[in-house]
């Protein structure tokens, strides 16, 4: 690499990574103001006399201005000290509780993300119409739709043939109560096609892969009679990498409506309640860990991008 | 297919019950709670000084005798000697002492405070002895330490922390154990085998967390669950029809009512209450949600202080019309108005009361249909501790109050009252509540609160709705089942399951 390439690779990190710690910064601080905006605290929910309730609220710095909140906990959460939950799992430590609820999130996170790309991409690639246009409609339901009809029809079915003597219960049943690699899959299966995610990364996948079939490189390596597949799907990267950190985000969010559905007690989940609850710490630390997913898949996306288009670190 | 599923087929232990809540507690600390489903899990591992007998008597449960002074102002307490926490450690008067310390500590930050601010001082007097001061004579004060008892050695001083690890590691002297927090939020209990009494008959006992309440009774019909709290009244007529599945009133004291704002105009105006009250028919919401019985006052009707020669309002358009042009109001165009302004009002409910909506509706419709212009909000618990009960931004609210065997309305409707949100003030009123309170004798108890029945009712701070027939479901593979009204679990050890 050339000390201009290196330079312009240099400056181009140096953007990403600032933009990353700022998108960060902005969501704890977003997500504070958004929340001290909702009626009722922390405190509200606890206290039942007027006594009590001043009380929690000096102990639990709501009378201070969110911004000097935020602040206060990100330094000290640099120090390693996430705070307490206050009303979800009260006095329990925030590291902990977003520790364990993201590790139960980054399975389904993860697999719908794999499932929904890779189905796109393979469904794009070997033109299976019929298989492409039958998932597409499916993915046209909301993921909670999915979900709750996925649910039932096991269910139902599954107690019919208990009833009937054909079977006995099996582990997972009933879903979704039942801690059970089954849930797990049924939520990747939810979130990776439902609410249109796989209708949409398969449309541009299609799109890109037809554009690269055309582009004059292709043509030209065709008529050499070189091998097609490892120059496409190199070049089928660069596109898919940034729509991947596109649709990040919209995972993300969605594991809030496939844990609660699914009762998976997962980050989605436990930040539907932190909100409820009013439990700004937990709501924070949640939110911060969502807004690294987000922004860091961004950031590697930018970086693959990077590294492989030699042109983008010059246009840097 | 099958072969596959009976592969991974799997049971539950026969001596498992699992019930459902629909939240799991976030605390395990009876210092700290907030809950029912808290207090239910608070029953299986806890004792109190005193319980209550299946009478619903107060008996005592950690107490081997006491004896009340001739001034109402101690009781001397003898504990049992055969009691040991969960750990092996005896209990002790100094565990009494250590738990009102935490409570009345102001350092702990306990929502339970209140429960001991009519205690002035403990003195422990040996071992198992103990003497208990109080700010004021009493006339049954065992009916009140019904809280749950905490070992003094599990904790450092009486301030205690909500982070403290006995949130998640409680030992208490109940029946059952806390054994651990499962991942999926469910609890785990094992009998405790050194319970006073005997070990409980039901060796473990799960409690699950099922947030759609919807689904609790889809899960016990499939045999997920031995046990549901309470029966949505939708799903009553299924669980009735399944010969596996028994229904138990689960009869909390407890009742609805719909409370005025008495500090914003015109609801200040008793002939505006009242005519209100007039334009609904109670026994038309109460239809669609269940069966139930209509009230008149601020209690139950098998409560002793329910004041029976008070009849419950009935529709009645004209009655309002009249008290209506009383207050000022002239009806235009089929709407009440005064001085140009028309009568609308929002109703507040809180969006977590089960069949709420269905109220909400037919009451919105009702008073429409009298000429009451009505706006609806639902709140969620925040939003409703927020602006009901702290901001008072709300013109009519729909809601229940739960009570222990003690009904004891004083905070609802005395001036003073901490959850007297809707500023509902009547020196006689205030001072039958105080005589009520302070009364050795029970006589006169039951006098001032049946007087409180009657004047409450003519004030209306509130219409007095109905008490709800509730049920739990209890799967039939368990027996010898009987519900407390309120703790649930109280009798638990003598529960048991086929097989």
């Amino acid at each position: 690499m050339s000390p201009r390439s290196l330079a312009g690779l240099g400056r181009a990190l140096a953007t990403h990574l600032g933009g990353f710690v700022l998108a960060i910064l902005g969501a704890a601080l977003l997500l504070q103001l958004l929340l001290s905006l909702a009626p009722g605290d922390a405190a509200d929910l606890v206290a039942g006399d007027p006594g009590l309730r001043a009380a929690l609220v000096q102990s639990w710095g709501l009378d201070r201005p969110v911004w000097s909140r935020t602040l206060t906990w990100l330094s000290a959460m640099l120090g390693g000290d996430w705070g307490m939950s206050l009303t979800t799992r009260p006095g329990t430590p925030v590291a902990e509780l977003v520790a364990r609820s993201s590790a139960r999130s980054a399975p389904v996170l993860a697999g719908s993300l794999i499932l929904s790309l890779s189905l796109s991409v393979l469904l794009s690639w070997k033109r299976w119409t019929l298989v492409s246009r039958g998932l597409s409609l499916t993915s046209v339901l909301p993921v909670f739709l999915l979900a709750a009809a996925a649910i039932v029809g096991a269910n139902e079915v599954t107690f019919a043939g208990i009833q009937a003597g054909r079977w006995s219960a099996p582990a997972w049943f009933a879903l979704p109560v039942v801690d059970h690699p089954l849930r797990t899959a049924l939520a990747v299966l939810c979130l990776g096609l439902g609410s249109s995610a796989f209708s949409e990364m398969h449309q541009e996948s299609v799109e890109a892969l037809e554009r690269l079939r055309r582009a004059p490189f292709v043509l030209a390596a065709r008529a050499r009679g070189a091998s097609l597949t490892p120059i496409l799907l190199r070049n089928l990267a660069l596109p898919l990498s940034g729509l991947v950190a596109r649709r990040a985000a919209f995972f993300v969010g969605g594991l809030v409506v496939i844990e609660k559905v699914l009762q998976i007690q997962g980050a989605g989940a436990l930040l539907w309640q932190a909100c409820r609850q009013r439990d700004w710490p937990l709501v924070v630390g949640l939110s911060l860990v969502a807004a690294v997913v987000v922004a860091g898949t961004r950031l590697a996306a930018d970086l693959f991008r990077l590294a492989l288009d030699p042109r983008l670190r010059t246009a840097q | 297919m099958s072969s596959l599923l009976l592969l991974l087929s799997t049971q539950a232990s026969a001596q498992t019950f699992r019930y459902a809540e629909d939240q799991a507690p976030g605390i395990v600390n009876p210092l700290f709670s907030t809950t029912m489903s808290e207090a239910r899990v608070a029953e299986l591992l806890f004792d109190s000084l005193y319980s209550d007998d299946q009478e619903l008597a107060t008996t005592p449960e950690l107490v081997q005798s006491d004896e009340l002074s001739a001034d109402g102002l101690s009781l001397t307490l003898r504990l049992r000697s055969d009691i040991t926490w969960h750990d092996g450690s005896p209990l002790s008067a100094d565990d009494v002492a250590f738990t009102i310390g935490a409570m009345k500590d102001p350092g702990t930050l306990s929502t339970e405070a209140g429960r001991v601010a009519w205690i002035e001082s403990v003195q422990v007097d040996g071992p198992l002895a103990l003497t208990l001061r109080f700010t004021e004579p009493q006339m049954a004060p065992q009916d009140k330490l019904t809280f749950k008892i905490l070992p003094a050695h599990a904790f450092s001083g009486t301030q205690v922390s909500r982070g403290d690890s006995f949130k998640t590691r409680p030992i208490g002297t109940g029946p059952y154990k806390l054994i651990r927090y499962n991942d999926d939020n469910s609890i785990t209990f094992q009998a405790n085998p050194d319970n006073r009494g005997g070990q409980a008959r039901i060796g473990e006992i799960v409690m699950r967390e099922v947030s759609d309440k919807s689904y609790q009774a889809k899960l016990l019909l499939y045999q997920s669950l031995e046990g549901l709290v309470r029966v949505l009244p939708r799903d009553l007529a299924v669980l009735q029809n399944n010969h596996d599945i028994e229904l138990y009133p689960y009869q909390t004291n407890s009742w609805w009512y719909v409370g005025f704002n008495q500090e914003r105009a015109p609801f200040d105006d008793v002939r505006v209450r009242s005519a209100l009250s007039y334009l609904v028919d109670v026994n038309a919401l109460l239809a669609p949600i269940g069966t139930g019985e209509v009230l008149s006052g601020p209690f139950v009707r098998s409560s002793p202080y329910y004041n029976h020669k008070v009849a419950s309002r009935d529709y009645d358009e004209g009655q309002a019309a009249a008290l209506l042009e009383d207050a000022g109001f002239v009806r235009e165009a089929g709407m009440w108005s005064r001085d140009g302004e028309p009568l609308t009002l929002t109703l507040s409910a809180h969006r977590t009361l089960e069949s709420a909506q269905e109220v909400v509706i037919n009451l919105q419709s009702q008073l429409r249909s009298g000429g009451v212009q009505v706006e609806v909000d639902f709140l969620d618990e925040a939003e409703w501790k927020a602006k009901v009960w702290r901001e008072r931004d709300y013109d009519l609210v729909l809601s229940q109050w739960s009570f222990d065997r003690n009904e004891d309305i004083r905070e609802q409707l005395h001036s003073s009252g901490a959850r007297n949100f809707g500023g509902y003030n009547n020196p006689e009123v205030d001072a039958l509540l105080d005589e009520a309170r302070s009364t050795r004798d029970p006589h006169v108890k039951k006098a001032s609160l049946r007087q409180v029945h009657a004047l409450v009712a003519q004030d209306t701070p509130m219409i007095f709705l109905w008490t709800l027939d509730s049920y739990s479901a209890l799967s039939t593979k368990v027996e010898d089942v009987v519900i407390h009204p309120f703790y649930f679990f109280t009798w638990v050890r003598q529960w048991h399951m086929k097989g």
